[in-house]
């Protein structure tokens, strides 16, 4: 199949994952509970409910209802929040910035961390430094996040007061979020590397580069690595999935103004407006983050099989 | 497979810490010390023995002056209840539909593997959060909830393994002596996929633990008055001036818990799968 060809029957699927995710957080949010007893004071009598969700289309064929919420979605109406009393998607789209700036950083840190620490350890197999490597690694994907942060703060803001608590004030308020949200996917990097790394190392082709007289740094950058990148590629794409979740609790723990704590107190709030739309944007942001990789994948490795 | 278990040092440590915690969970209401909600507001915010404490509560007290030994050991159960039913509630519903798309392949196939696809794209907090959210606090809810965030893992694995053996000349060879559908499915694919699914179910179990733990942290797990590890954990967090190890504490017991499950888990996986390691 030609790449093009690939690119389009992904392209495809993107587009349907997209439909797919509107239907279901539209049927989950509508058995979720009802909107107009929600807008109304507890004191509203049926008559008035009744009156209400006539008014506002409740009461018409959930089908009808799926499409007007389409529709209004495609024009960037997404209704009003119950708790705030202003358009839903002003709300959200003001807090993207902070989110997208802590997962980008994380992920930064992650690959910081992750692509020198898988390649040490690949090379330096079975070595002190290749056990402590993946000791670490092994600890990174078992700390869950939130005490992770917890002990950060702890540490290098209660005992020392060397970095602000929470908030999003100044850049070196940045550092201990991100660093709690990137040590996952940092360790998932190194284990997938190395692992990858390995196994090209073992290959025959780097027998021949080595007999060609290359030198070490010249086999492992050039041959090696060049080569266990799209495995890195694939691990990126899975991960920023499991960012923009991670997100959502360290947000909570820092008070960092971002959608992930926007999400989980307008869970709270019962303002299923706001969650609506941040559970579509980042699905969203997902399926585009993946194609992007599917497309860097071709590019950085264009022999690769495709199915 | 005790042999290859004392050999592997970190697969032997895995699965004492696994034994533990089950233990722990079973006999919670024998080996806790004291009941886990009982308040006693004169002996509150008590320091662990070994940081200034006294040996009436080993690991000190809440803010509540509820012991914190008693709360970490009962928070155990909620802990395996959720990995351990949430696990084979994902692995029937991954195997019946991987096995419907395999089976079926066409449009069936393509249906169920769109529906993979949504999954994946879900960041599993994200769809546990929003379950929780929809269906309320119980313990049932988070059951459902690890259990859609983890079918589609099994669903893949049995997909791609009928769609393997479909192939095979012996199937066709079987099924033209009038061998029939379940016992191809019994005789032929599920020893293959027993031994990736029980690693699978492990390190699944690990992933489990900690979305339980994220949940009840948020405090949209259980209900509130049960004890759970992530609850403790956002509890102790307002109260780390006075007695910062009500954070710490259940911090670790998540910790060595998941690491014990990885450990075994890694085990499992080249004791019965030598190939796949790598």
């Amino acid at each position: 199949m030609g790449m093009a060809k690939y690119l389009g029957k992904r392209f495809i699927q993107s587009i349907i994952a997209v439909f797919g995710i509107t239907i279901i957080v539209f049927i989950v949010l509508n058995i979720a509970g009802d909107p107009v007893k929600l807008m109304l004071p507890d004191t509203a009598s049926y008559q008035e409910i009744e009156e209400m969700r006539q008014k506002m289309g409740y009461n018409d064929p959930l089908i009808v209802q799926y499409l007007r919420f389409l529709g209004n979605a495609l024009r960037g109406d997404f209704g009003t929040s119950y708790k705030y009393n202003e358009p839903a998607l002003q709300i959200v789209l003001e807090r993207i910035p902070a989110t997208v700036t802590l997962a980008v950083s994380s992920m930064m840190i992650a690959l910081v961390i992750g692509i020198p620490a898988g390649m040490i350890s690949a090379v330096k197999r079975n070595s002190i430094t290749d056990t402590v490597i993946r000791s670490l690694a092994l600890l990174g994907q078992c700390v869950p996040a939130f005490w992770l942060g917890i002990m950060m703060m702890l540490l290098f803001a209660v005992k020392l007061k060397w970095l602000p608590t929470s908030g999003f004030d100044t850049w070196s308020s940045l550092l201990m979020p991100s660093l709690t949200l990137g040590v996952f996917t940092a360790a998932t990097i190194t284990r997938m590397l190395r692992s990858s790394m390995i196994e090209i190392l073992g290959k025959e082709y780097i027998d021949v580069a080595k007999a060609k007289g290359l030198g070490r740094y010249v086999i492992i950058i050039k041959h090696a690595f060049k080569n266990a990148l799209s495995s890195v590629m694939t691990v990126i794409g899975l991960q920023f999935s499991s960012l923009l979740g991670g997100a959502v609790i360290t947000e909570t723990v820092f008070a960092w103004p971002g959608i992930g704590r926007l999400l989980v107190q307008s869970i709270e709030n019962s303002d299923f407006m706001v969650v609506e739309i941040i559970v579509i944007f980042m699905a969203f942001a997902i399926v585009i983050i993946n194609f992007i990789v599917d497309i860097l994948y071709c590019l950085i490795n264009p022999r690769i099989k495709l199915q | 497979m005790w042999k290859s278990l004392k050999e592997s040092k970190t697969g032997l440590v895995g699965v004492i810490v696994v034994l533990l915690v089950v233990f722990a969970a079973l006999t919670a209401n024998i080996i806790a010390p004291y009941d886990p909600t009982k308040q006693d507001v004169m002996n509150k915010l008590m320091n662990p023995v070994f940081a200034g404490g006294n040996f009436n509560h080993i690991l000190g007290t809440d803010q509540l002056g509820r012991d914190v030994l008693s709360r970490v050991i009962y928070g155990s159960r909620i802990t395996i209840l959720v990995a351990f039913f949430g696990t084979i509630l994902a692995g029937v519903i991954g195997t019946l539909l991987g096995a419907i798309a395999g089976y079926y392949g066409k449009w069936v196939d393509a249906v169920i593997m769109r529906i993979v696809d949504i999954q994946l794209s879900f960041p599993f907090v994200l769809l546990a959060l929003f379950v929780a959210a929809v269906l309320g606090r119980s313990l049932k809810n988070v059951i459902i909830v690890a259990a859609i965030s983890s079918w589609v893992q099994y669903a893949r694995l049995v997909r791609g393994e009928i769609l393997s053996v479909k192939e095979m000349e012996y199937i066709e060879a079987i099924r033209s002596v009038g061998s029939k559908n379940s016992r191809i499915i019994i005789r032929h694919i599920i020893p293959n996929i027993i031994s990736p699914a029980i690693v699978q179910a492990t390190l699944g179990m690990a992933r489990i633990i900690l979305m339980e733990a994220s949940l009840s942290y948020l405090g949209l797990g259980v209900p509130l008055e049960i004890p759970t590890w992530g609850r403790m954990l956002s509890d102790g967090k307002d109260f780390m001036l006075s007695n910062p190890w009500l954070a710490i504490l259940p911090g670790i017991a998540i910790t060595i818990t998941v690491l014990g499950v990885n450990l075994m888990g890694d085990w499992l996986r080249d004791y019965l799968d030598p190939k796949l390691n790598v």
